[in-house]
């Protein structure tokens, strides 16, 4: 199976290739322009929105635009707004609007100098001479030209693809079955590992007995790991047998966790003063003059992805470091937390980037989970032969980095016009960004600091709650509660004569 | 032990385990990774292959049990309302990230196949096995709709 890197053939050295325009735009002499899109493709529709961006720009013809995920190269390809390779906040069109506009304009002026030439979906045109080529037909010939110095961009009114609806989508092969997720990488010496995790946060392995493991057809490799204990296989279906044959002892979890004991918990912290994340006016004046406010507590648990595709990863050891295949959302932390397992610099841990079948923020995590677990199997086993780690549902269910729990309490005041005079969240579970008990989590009260009301008097308040449960971003992150939880209470706090906020 | 079962028109003789699911001798011993894994427990429907023209989810089927059947995943089901359903997925850009849709496109052949013009309720009901975690429901009977039609209008002309 091949997988194209993204990183083009250095055809400044051999133009026969055609022009590698820059690291976004590579024009193949038979007419292809394979585009590399920086950021992962998960269903959101990246591949298709980026292209349209260059395509805009170098008046190709919308069909012979093809789309590759771009490798880690985190210099090439960061996100211009986090300065990291990275794929979320919902920034991929945000940070690359005109970076791929520029990219298109790049290429398209490369291959095309004269003023007298016009460029339209994806034919060269000279009219006084009558003269026509395709981007194909120019490619080698540009390739041997210098790089254009400037580039000018259209005016938004001469927009043909930019804004246009239904354009066809450019992450091809999700209807016959041809599209490659991780979950298809195939090689042929791969091994498929299956881990067994320990059975509750916070515990680990005490003793494992792999002998009966060991025996059974197709079993390599039985290896401990920080996270576990894994079994390699020939196949996914006998390194699930290999693992249902391990024989466990786990030691018990070091602190006991419950729901309900979390929530009292979490409900008692809420009606004490926490960091303050906002303090407009003066809150307890207001409250404290109004006897009738409606004080009311929200709920919310721990959510899993459940990304339809399982996590999974690729990796090989090379003679050049490490070469990995999969959905990979944040590039920078992967290969640094990769890196680090195997002692190697960052710029020796080659990712290529495949289509995700679903993340929702799952991918892109502080502590690069999945991706490190793979690192140790293959670090502990201490072969070549690339492996492929697979979770199966129950391991993605239990493995977390979910949602956090939160409770958050709302009181709020009303003057006799029904007008909002003074607001009070408090928020209440853990930090995803792991902040310590004196700093605000940015995330946890993302869409509750920022209230757009105009209020007079605001107070929301944070507490950071410590667990062994595995926390991370989940898709709008810290909106999915905090503006559930706002709106609730503005829809339950009765007005008393009409509401203007 | 050698098992014997015709995958998308070919005879293929494996050597695995009788217990082994189906799914796992199309992904790893065929290499046909078109058909998803999901779930593993028949929950999810992305492993949806047809047996005989039938839909079966080959994750919870024995390789065993299937012996001597005819096996159809995605790489090769054709026919007119396979056609009519890929046409449509890609001119309602039906799909996100894609990998609940071969199981998708199998199940909804089937229920053109055997209902030519599914209502709303008929296409809730004979596609609710079928999970898909982006939530592309309203565009996946759309898009049924849309084939439907589509080979209404073949069939007329
Ligand atoms: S993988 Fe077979 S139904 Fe989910
Ligand atoms: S398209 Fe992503 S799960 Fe259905």
């Amino acid at each position: 199976m091949q997988f194209s890197s993204g990183a083009h053939a250095a055809n400044k050295a051999d133009p026969s290739k055609g022009l590698e325009a820059n690291a976004f735009v590579n024009i193949h002499p038979d007419n292809r322009v394979i585009l590399t899109i920086k950021h992962l493709e998960m269903g959101q529709g990246t591949y298709t929105g980026l292209a349209t961006l260059i395509a805009e720009e170098l008046d190709a013809d919308w069909a012979q635009i093809e789309t590759v995920g771009a490798p880690a190269n985190p210099e090439k390809f960061k996100n211009l707004l986090f300065g990291a390779q990275l794929t979320g906040g919902s920034s991929a069109i945000a940070n690359s609007y005109s970076q791929m506009r520029e990219a298109g304009a790049a290429a398209e002026q490369w291959q095309v100098k004269a003023a007298s030439i016009t460029v339209k979906q994806g034919v060269i045109s000279h009219a006084a001479s009558k003269r026509s080529a395709s981007f194909g037909d120019m490619a080698i010939a540009a390739a041997k030209q210098a790089l254009p110095s400037t580039v000018s961009l259209k005016d938004p009114k001469d927009f043909v693809l930019i804004g246009k609806a239904n354009l066809a989508r450019k992450d091809t092969g999700k209807t016959n079955g041809k599209a490659i997720f991780t979950q298809d990488v195939q090689f042929p010496n791969m091994l498929t590992a299956v881990v067994a995790h320990p059975p509750a946060f916070g515990a680990s392995l005490k003793h494992v007995d792999a002998s009966k493991a060991e025996k059974l057809p197709g079993v390599k490799a039985v290896v401990t790991i920080p996270s576990g204990v894994a079994v390699l296989a020939d196949t996914f279906w006998q390194a699930k047998k290999g693992r249902d044959a391990l024989s466990l002892e786990w030691n018990s979890p070091t602190a006991d966790i419950s729901s309900p004991a979390q929530m009292a918990e979490y409900k008692k912290l809420a009606q004490t003063p926490g960091l303050q994340a906002r303090n407009d006016g003066d809150v307890a004046a207001v409250l404290g003059a109004d006897k009738n406010h409606l004080i009311a507590e929200y709920e919310f648990p721990y959510l899993a992805h459940a990304a339809m595709e399982p996590m999974n990863c690729v990796l090989q050891k090379t003679a050049a470091g490490v070469e990995m295949w999969y959905g990979c959302q944040g590039q920078s932390w992967d290969q640094a937390a990769v890196a680090k397992v195997f002692g190697l610099a960052p710029e020796r841990i080659k990712i290529n980037t495949l289509l995700a079948g679903g993340s929702f923020g799952r991918r892109a995590g502080f502590t690069s989970d999945y991706p490190v677990e793979l690192a140790n199997i293959v670090k502990a086993w201490g072969k070549s032969a690339p492996v492929k780690l697979v979770w199966t549902r129950e391991d993605d269910t239990q493995a977390g980095y979910y949602r956090p729990a939160y409770v958050h309490r709302l009181a709020a005041s009303l003057n006799s016009k029904g007008d909002i005079t003074a607001w009070q969240q408090c928020i209440v579970g853990q930090a995803i960004t792991g902040a310590d008990a004196k700093t605000v989590d940015r995330l946890s009260v993302e869409g509750a600091a920022n209230l757009p009301y105009a209020i007079p008097n605001i107070l929301v308040e944070a507490h950071n709650t410590y667990n062994a449960v595995p926390v991370s971003f989940w898709r709008s992150v810290g909106s999915t509660h905090t503006a559930y939880a706002v709106n609730l209470y503005r829809r339950a706090s009765p007005p008393r004569q009409t509401r203007s906020a | 032990m050698a098992i014997s079962v015709t995958i998308n028109g070919e005879q293929r003789d494996l050597n695995v385990d009788p217990d082994t699911p189906l799914l796992w001798v199309i992904r790893d011993h065929l290499q046909l990774t078109g058909t998803k894994f999901g779930c593993g427990i028949a929950q999810c429907g992305a492993c949806t292959v047809h047996m005989n023209g039938t839909p079966i989810r080959s994750c919870s089927m024995p390789v065993s049990a299937v012996a001597g059947q005819q096996i159809t995943t995605i790489e090769a089901v054709s026919g007119p309302e396979a056609e009519a359903l890929q046409a449509a997925w890609e001119e309602l850009a039906v799909y996100q990230c894609g990998y609940c849709q071969s199981g998708q496109l199998m199940s909804a052949v089937n229920l053109l196949k055997s209902k030519p013009t599914p209502s709303d309720t008929d296409i809730d009901q004979f596609m609710s096995g079928n999970i898909c975690r982006c939530a592309t429901y309203v565009r996946i009977r759309a898009g049924i709709k849309h084939a439907a039609a589509q080979l209404a209008t073949e069939v007329t002309l």
